[in-house]
């Protein structure tokens, strides 16, 4: 079924109000041991079909192959719709004038293939070769995919976005596992992305770990990389919704009202989202199968614009849906699918070479919530924690749990590096984040963990 | 007990397989093949206050084709459900198999495994499905109501139901019909913690996710809880920080299952031991060379794996590679003796057979080797009650239900709080603390476990969220705990932590 058949079957066969189309396809593979261990190739068509029965919500959706499925969802959700109490989130569903105007993001015909993988298939054969021959192991993960999504409403919206996203990861180990590094990139082809540098990057940290130091737990200055930048940064922008500020319930509430138009952090953190941004598109209008604090269905269709949630250590904006904030004064600033954060011309090396004292810490992992007042979280370092000592690189230094605020982190950020496109270690490319080094004191590393 | 879902077998699973078999026979290469046909309902119900928030109802339902292709895997899946589509995957897998094998240097070989035709339903009492969702939401709200009428600010209540139904045939003659339900009912309370951050602090009812039906959620008691939550949300708010330090802990099953979980299931998955996570979900200090010297804990510690314990959420007749449900030892008198296995890696560990851990969370993916239902067993001479592990303790801590977890790549170093945590002082409850987390190493923490509750105090536990996996994949799992009393562990004030 092609998307426009299955908005087709679902507004005029099934009496729907929305109906979200999305073709997707995805392949990867797998690395272990300086081999290839597991791959996949997916690919799926599905319909979400929310049906409103005044201001009441029914929402259906499946894998589909016929249409009949499609009008066969629209009545379940209706079914659904007219047993359910009104929606507190109730709207009028927006007219073509006021949706989004246009259906940015990309190429419609992308899918991802199997062939799409050979760009660097021989480059992975290489740097396994490689990493055989140096008397290690590697590691890692190779993905591309590709979904184009169809919006339409009984109002007249019709709207497509695309997205397309690929990611190369790779841990370097030595073969008893005393020492470890972690190196990725990411963009929108695999075909963009250069193996044979990610594997050069890991094996210049890997040999950095030939002299290790045993740190102990404490304050330390440290340089978070970009990948561990960007995973403070999502868990800083998924707490960024006017209500639970407005309620009291996140970091992002005052004494009085919400804490937008507060100096928050320091003067030089800027955060950003554009879903037009080249490097890293999402559609640019809302898609919303499930009302939450992010989102809400009757918003479909909604034009997301540029958005500047931090400017200059200043909080400017929280995410805020429609009707929230009709009744609560706000204005509209739906969530959008990427996050960039502002740097400055310095180089890693050069961040590095400007050091007296610091740790260098190249990714976080298992990171949880302690205390959501403060949003406090804890997690770990891991695959590369170094000691810069007057300049360089002295040596790998044991892993660490932290316990640590991204509002804290943020606000005692004392230098930038260059923003690139960054891979959380947690999210990996669900999300795009174009994220800096930035060099933070007093990270407080609250004890000290044996994992390699 | 409920049948198979007649919309599961009114699906063309005879034709399909028929289909799949021969494009597999005409596949040059294949030495191994199987498909599996996976259909789940899952519905997510959220309402606030007295408000439905969201009610929303998902089928995802396709195909994954699973070949061996001269010694690679190949795998791809589709939600075509159709013959045409069905040969589309077959080819696909087969030509992903093709692709990646310059990149091949061990060849996958698979335990061997019976052939199985079975159908297997889990025993539920009333399919959540088959439940008005108007009941459904009814009830919800009388429990957020019933939370604000006794004083809370805040109150929520999430339930997520999923029914999943499964079909496997393979080349080996294995034809598997599978069906289990499980829901996670979540109602949580909020009150301004006037004493602390001035924001509004939750708390969880003691409800967990279970392999029941809606039985389940009716007869916990929410609404009459909901009082208490609120009455026990008070309490804590008022109550005083604790003091950072070694303390004496009894932790009760509700907090200690997702410790469990973290320390040792996860850190008895064999795949990680050998590597095969090490780019995503990290690999494990118990090494396959310590089996059977590794002391992992105390003698106390005695942890199963297993497939079978009725209502768990990893509880199957036959897992996702058609091997039929088992029961082992992972720990035994706390020594390491087993791990949880696929068949290739019973193959690779040199095992006669698999001991049934292959699970993919989704019809669009491979199945990996994923945990079972591992509990930490009851003391099996005396029923201890928890209680009689508070009179052991001079001065400690009694934690109960989960909340924040985190532990290394490796299972190391772990750090976790609870919902509510009460002072134990000369073997007595003494009121509740707050701020509390304790933070440890896997072996030194279970070095320190002394004593266990008797089967009378067993509980079992679990999350429908376990992940792991590239792509990421999430499975349900249950673990069984009876209250254990572990000595002298590094507890935290957690607010502390954060300034």
């Amino acid at each position: 079924m092609d998307l426009e058949e299955i908005l087709e079957a679902g507004l005029r066969d099934g009496g729907a109000a929305i109906v979200l189309g999305s073709k997707s396809t995805v392949v990867n593979f797998r690395l272990a041991n300086n081999t290839v261990t597991t791959n996949g190739r997916e690919a799926s068509t599905s319909a979400g079909v929310i049906a409103l029965e005044q201001d009441r919500v029914g929402a259906r959706s499946a894998d589909v192959t016929e249409r009949s499925q499609v009008v066969s969802l629209a009545g379940d959700a209706r079914g659904v719709a007219v047993r359910s109490p009104e929606a507190p989130d109730a709207m009028p569903l927006l007219s073509p004038e006021e949706a989004a105007s246009d259906s940015e993001g990309g190429d419609g015909s992308a899918e991802a293939q199997p062939q799409d993988l050979e760009p660097i298939l021989g480059p992975v054969r290489d740097i396994l070769e490689r990493s055989r021959q140096d008397g290690l192991r590697c590691f890692g993960y190779a993905q591309a995919s590709a979904t184009q999504e169809r919006l339409g409403t009984r109002t007249g919206v019709r709207l497509e976005g695309h997205r397309q996203a690929a990611s190369l990861t790779i841990t370097l180990k030595t073969p008893d596992f005393k020492r470890s590094v972690w190196t990725g990139s990411s963009g929108r082809r695999l075909a963009e992305l250069d193996a044979a540098a990610l594997y050069r990057a890991a094996a210049e940290r890997l040999a950095w770990t030939e002299r290790s130091v045993e740190l102990a737990a404490g304050h330390y200055q440290v340089i978070l990389e970009p990948s561990a930048t960007s995973d403070l940064i999502l868990r800083l922008m998924w707490e960024m919704h006017a209500r639970g500020a407005d309620e009291g319930r996140t970091v992002f509430a005052g004494k009085s009202g919400s804490r937008v138009g507060e100096t928050m952090y320091a003067s030089q953190v800027s955060l950003d989202s554009d879903p037009s941004d080249p490097s890293m598109t999402v559609p640019g209008f809302v898609r919303a199968f499930g009302s939450s604090e992010y989102n809400s269905v009757f918003d479909n269709g909604l034009a997301v614009p540029p958005t500047v949630w931090v400017d200059n250590g200043v909080q400017q904006e929280l995410i805020c849906p429609r009707r929230w904030a009709r009744d609560h004064g706000h204005p509209v600033r739906p969530d959008v699918d990427n996050l960039r954060m502002r740097g400055s011309k310095a180089t890693l090396a050069e961040m590095i070479a400007s050091t007296d004292r610091a740790l260098l810490v190249t990714s976080l992992w298992y990171i949880r919530d302690v205390d959501p007042a403060a949003l406090l979280l804890t997690g770990l370092t891991r695959d590369g924690v170094f000691l810069i000592e007057h300049g360089e690189v002295v040596g790998a230094v044991n892993n660490f749990r932290f316990n640590e605020s991204p509002v804290g982190v943020l606000n005692r950020t004392v230098e930038l590096g260059q923003s690139q496109l960054a891979l959380s270690r947690e999210v990996g490319d669900a999300v795009f984040v174009r994220a800096p080094p930035i060099r933070v004191e007093n990270f407080f590393m609250s004890s000290v963990s044996d994992a390699i | 007990m409920l049948g198979l879902d007649p919309e599961f077998s009114r699906l063309p699973l005879d034709q399909l397989s028929l289909v799949a078999l021969e494009a597999m026979a005409a596949t040059s290469g294949v030495e191994y093949g199987d498909l599996r046909v996976n259909c789940d309902k899952v519905q997510s119900i959220h309402v606030r206050e007295h408000d439905l928030i969201s009610l929303s109802e998902s089928q995802p339902l396709g195909f994954g084709v699973r070949l061996v292709v001269d010694g690679s895997f190949g795998f791809a899946a589709s939600s075509d459900l159709t013959p045409a589509g069905v040969t589309r995957a077959v080819a696909a897998a087969a030509e992903m198999a093709r692709l990646l094998r310059p990149l091949l240097r061990e060849k996958v070989e698979l335990a061997p495994e019976p052939a199985h035709q079975e159908t297997w339903v889990a025993e539920v009492e009333v399919n959540p499905f088959e439940v008005a969702s108007d009941t459904k939401v009814g009830f919800m709200l009388e429990s957020t109501d019933r939370c604000l009428r006794a004083g809370a600010k805040f109150a929520e209540f999430y339930c997520l139901q999923v029914q999943e139904n499964r079909f496997f045939v393979s080349t080996e003659g294995s034809r598997i019909t599978q069906q289990r339900v499980r829901l996670h009912p979540v109602l949580e309370a909020g009150l301004v913690d006037e004493q602390g951050s001035g924001l509004i602090e939750t708390m969880r009812s003691t409800a967990r996710p279970v392999g029941r039906g809606w039985e389940y959620v009716e007869a916990h008691g929410f609404p009459e809880e909901a009082e208490r939550l609120v009455g026990w949300l008070r309490e804590k708010l008022a109550s005083p920080p604790v003091s950072p330090g070694a303390y004496d802990l009894v932790i009760d099953p509700s907090n200690l299952w997702l410790t469990v979980h973290e320390s040792v299931a996860h850190g008895t998955e064999l795949d990680r031991a050998l590597g095969y996570e090490a780019n995503y979900a990290g690999t494990t200090f118990a090494t396959p060379d310590q089996v059977g010297t590794l002391r992992y804990g105390s003698p106390r510690m005695h942890i199963t794996g297993d497939r079978l314990e009725p209502h768990g959420l990893a509880t199957v007749g036959f897992d996702d590679e058609g091997v039929a449900a088992q029961r082992w030892d992972l720990i035994k008198d706390g020594i390491l003796v087993g791990y949880q296995l696929n068949r290739q890696m019973a193959h690779k560990f040199q095992l006669p057979r698999s001991n049934g851990c292959a699970f993919s969370d989704s019809w669009s993916h491979l199945p990996l080797q994923r945990m079972p239902n591992v509990s930490l067993q009851p003391d099996p001479d005396r029923d201890t009650t928890v209680e009689e592990l508070f009179s052991g303790v001079g001065e400690g801590i009694y934690i109960l239900g989960d909340k924040s977890w985190s532990i290394d790549q490796q299972r190391y170093n772990f750090q976790f709080t609870g919902q509510r945590f009460y002072r134990i002082h000369k073997g007595k409850l003494a009121g509740q603390l707050r701020d509390v987390a304790y933070q440890s190493r896997t072996p030194d923490f279970w070095g320190r476990l002394e004593a266990v509750g008797g089967p009378s105090s067993w509980q079992l536990q679990g999350a429908f969220n376990c992940g792991k996996g590239e792509p990421a994949q999430v499975a349900p799992v249950s673990h069984g705990c009876p209250p254990g009393l572990f000595r002298q562990v590094n507890v935290l004030n957690a607010r502390q932590e954060g300034q």
